[in-house]
């Protein structure tokens, strides 16, 4: 079953003389191939020729075999590379032949091209054959026309071709993965708004809170995590914080962090960073997930939403300019149900936005106005409802401060009138 | 799962649809086909629950004549035990059967050798039809996996291909075909039938010695990969042979449905390679996380019990439960007697082929899917550009290495 390695000096003479036999084969294949594209080893035997022989390992079969190998091509299996690589055989390069019997007379050829090439023994005789008795028949596809008809099955029923069953298909309901579906139990009436997300995650952690204690959770990090991080810092803090890093855009080649850190001193940078990541971004991005304009760009680190903060619905804090800009409201004739889901709408999106509408450019208003047609879009889609929101989603740590004068001093009256109108 | 291409809590990580067909009235109960043992096993299991278990509609004389010739199909019809003796019947045979094939007929296989067929391409049928139908994700028929019958010819155990006859079902209504053969003989017939249509990819694991002559320069090769391996071929080496090409195969071909032969004559003990059940079923487990419809075919085994236990296997990882039953059936062992190869594939060779088929398969972007009938190979001069860089490479690479 083995064969040994033919190298020594004796050897060699033979050996180049079952070379020469080969490669005047190779040559005789390469005559039948002509243009080659992707399989060039042909040219490479001929090379070869001219090569060192000392550098081919060949192997000669030193067993007779049952059918005898009668190699008017020599039979000689070159591999490249080098012998290192084969330890796996525990030998030096291993390439056996099997011992049963492969059909004789087969030359060996290279069926893999560039610089690595495999060779392999085919059959010369043996190629694909082509022609109405070896190739099937290949049949029309006719799926478009096909779906629930039977007719164009060949020649059989197919519903009787799909066999007998004796099990049914089990029941795949039951077991259907539970993943990507969402939030089964959520009942809200504005589900997957930023509230209703803020909601459900409150309540969760609660529950989680509960079941492992509150030791754990300390310990494990969820009081610094989230939206807890956002009662770190009070409202003024807040909108420092939001003025500061819009006014400090990497664009403009600034480097909001530092003049962050030098506006809280009373702050580590570790809170500072962690207000960051947990509120800030979170919360851009929730609104900005939310925006159906086509132009957003969840990488634009500068995107800013502005609101303004003063639609307010009767469960925020009263304040001066909110009672006027919700008189402003009663006066126009809208109803009074539309108005209170605009204001709903903001109100759980307006959380998150204080950002001063300082620094916009021309371009953004039409952003922001857009913006606001957005969300007015998405109030409108909530069934009428009388209810109140539960207050302890508006009332935790929610101090909204009213931006009105200053929307006042950039759009001026005109616009918001418009608005108002809910136009 | 370490072995998939996607990730298991997928929305439909494990779980699939799975139609599985089985014939129990054919066969002697004394010597049963693999396939009867292999649904034995899946009962003991408790296999069935998890899948919808038919009996395949029998296939007829008009259904082989899709594809094999009418004489050839006469002459398997007109077999029994009584005339096998008759010298008319003896040059039939020698017109029809390959002297592997005459080996095998001596046994009691004749006694039942057509009904086998029709049970078997029923099963490939209904199996297709299935998956035509959309009623299932994968479906499974391990008594069939017929690879090399040819038209008019039978070749090993192949008498009637129902690979062929299910893939040409397919096309009714899958513009693409994948055809992956791990089976331990190369799955020529399937490729010969389709190899003048893009329609149908085969891609091929299998002896060395099995390789046939590339028809080179030839558009028709860049959809009929072949990956001819050494004696000893263990589970590594197939993976990591196996894993990139049907990756790249995937990706590039963007196949609608796959078939799958899973000859269990590549498991260690039968002829020259060493598989365990491990390694083979991985390769079913692969393909499955594609989540594209899949047909699931048997092929050869002499040693029937671990053919058995191969296939049972494979039929737990189609339902997704592959993992539950690796010790119970002892996937991970050799059971030959001990007479222990070497993987005769080295690292290096496996990279070799895995190379040349990566960039056949890479050919396939630059190449317009094209419907084509009888294309005469590519001339030299429409890529010559090409040619000579690669021959410039190739010579340069030459005189570096120590060839």
């Amino acid at each position: 079953m083995g064969f040994k390695r033919t190298f020594d000096a004796e050897d060699v003479q033979e050996l180049n003389v079952k070379n020469a036999r080969q490669i005047s084969y190779c040559n005789k294949l390469a005559k039948l191939d002509e243009g080659v594209p992707y399989r060039v080893s042909l040219e490479k035997s001929s090379v070869v020729a001219g090569d060192d022989i000392s550098d081919l390992y060949g192997y000669k079969c030193e067993d007779d075999v049952e059918n005898g190998f009668e190699t008017s091509a020599p039979f000689s299996w070159i591999t490249t590379g080098l012998c290192e690589e084969d330890s796996q055989s525990g030998a030096t390069t291993q390439s056996t032949l099997s011992h049963e019997s492969p059909e004789s007379d087969i030359p060996w050829r290279p069926v893999y091209s560039e610089e690595d090439v495999y060779w392999c023994p085919v059959s010369p005789r043996k190629t694909v054959p082509i022609g109405p008795d070896y190739q099937a028949d290949i049949p029309e596809c006719v799926k478009e026309e096909a779906s629930g008809q039977s007719g164009q099955a060949v020649g059989y029923d197919e519903e009787q071709v799909t066999g007998k069953c004796v099990i049914p298909m089990p029941d795949c309901e039951t077991e259907v993965c539970k993943i990507g579906k969402g939030r089964k139990e959520c009942i809200c009436l504005d589900k997957g708004s930023i509230r209703c997300v803020q909601q459900h995650i409150m309540e969760n952690r609660e529950d989680l809170f509960e079941t492992i204690g509150y030791d754990r959770c300390l310990n494990l990090g969820l009081y610094e995590m989230g939206e807890e991080v956002a009662g770190k810092l009070t409202e003024d803090e807040e909108d420092l914080f939001h003025e500061i890093v819009y006014s400090n855009p990497v664009s403009m080649d600034r480097d909001f962090w530092k003049h962050l850190k030098s506006a809280f001193p009373s702050r580590t940078m570790k809170e500072i960073v962690s207000y960051y990541f947990n509120v800030f971004i979170l919360r851009r991005r929730a609104i900005q997930n939310r925006s159906k304009s086509l132009d957003v760009d969840s990488d634009d680190d500068e995107w800013q939403v502005e609101y303004d903060n003063t639609f307010y619905g009767a469960e925020t804090p009263s304040d001066d300019k909110a009672e006027k800009s919700l008189s402003r409201d009663e006066e126009e004739e809208v109803n009074a149900n539309e108005d209170s889901y605009m204001s709903f709408e903001y109100q759980s999106n307006a959380i998150y936005s204080r950002c001063p509408v300082k620094n916009r450019e021309e371009s953004n208003i039409g952003n922001y106005w857009r913006h606001c047609n957005d969300l007015v879009d998405q109030s409108y889609s909530f069934d009428p409802c009388d209810s109140i929101l539960p207050d302890h989603c508006w009332t935790k740590n929610i101090d909204l401060l009213p931006t009105s004068n200053i929307i006042d001093e950039i759009f001026g009256q005109d616009p918001w009138d418009d608005f108002s109108r809910g136009k | 799962m370490e072995n998939t291409a996607s990730l298991a809590t997928g929305p439909d990580g494990r779980k699939r649809r799975v139609s599985y067909f089985f014939e129990p009235e054919i066969g002697q109960p004394t010597d049963p086909f693999p396939s009867h043992m292999a649904h034995k096993l899946i009962l003991t299991y408790g296999l069935d629950r998890h899948m919808e278990i038919s009996r395949p509609y029998l296939a007829g004389v008009f259904d082989f004549t899709q594809f094999h010739s009418p004489e050839y199909i006469q002459f398997l019809a007109s077999l029994t035990p009584m005339n096998n003796k008759d010298p008319s019947v003896s040059l039939n045979k020698s017109r029809f059967f390959d002297l592997d094939v005459n080996r095998h007929t001596n046994s009691t296989i004749f006694n039942g050798l057509f009904d086998y067929c029709r049970a078997s391409a029923g099963g490939s049928l209904s199996a297709a039809v299935k998956l035509n139908r959309q009623e299932a994700d994968i479906a499974i028929n391990w008594a069939g996996g017929m690879h090399r019958a040819k038209r008019d010819r039978a070749s090993g155990f192949s008498f009637v291909n129902d690979v062929v006859l299910a893939i040409a079902e397919l096309l009714k209504v899958f513009k693409r075909v994948l055809y992956i053969d791990i089976g331990f003989r190369h799955g020529d017939a399937v490729e010969e039938a389709f190899y003048n249509t893009d329609r149908v990819m085969t891609v091929s694991f299998h002896t060395y010695t099995d390789t046939p002559f590339p028809r080179d320069g030839d558009r028709r090769e860049l959809y009929s990969l072949k990956a001819p391996l050494k004696n000893g071929l263990k589970d590594k080496s197939l993976r990591n042979l196996f894993r990139p090409v049907i990756n790249k195969a995937m990706q590039v071909y963007q196949p609608e449905v796959v078939v799958l032969q899973c000859g269990a004559d590549s498991l260690a003990g039968d002829f020259t390679f060493n598989l365990k059940v491990k390694g083979h079923g991985a390769c079913l487990e692969y393909i499955r996380s594609f989540n594209v419809p899949l047909m699931v075919l048997g092929g050869g085994g002499s040693t029937f019990r671990h053919v058995a236990r191969c296939w049972c296997y494979e039929t737990a990882i189609a339902v997704g439960v592959g993992e539950q039953l690796e010790e119970e059936l002892k996937v991970n062992e050799f059971h030959y007697k001990p007479n222990f190869q070497p993987d005769f594939n080295t690292a290096r060779d496996i990279e070799i082929i895995r190379n040349g088929l990566l960039r056949q398969l890479s050919q396939l972007i630059h190449v317009p899917s094209v419907q084509f009938q009888d294309t005469p190979p590519i001339s030299a001069a429409t890529e010559p550009a090409e040619v000579d860089m690669e021959k410039r490479q190739v010579t340069q690479n030459l005189r570096r290495s120590k060839l």
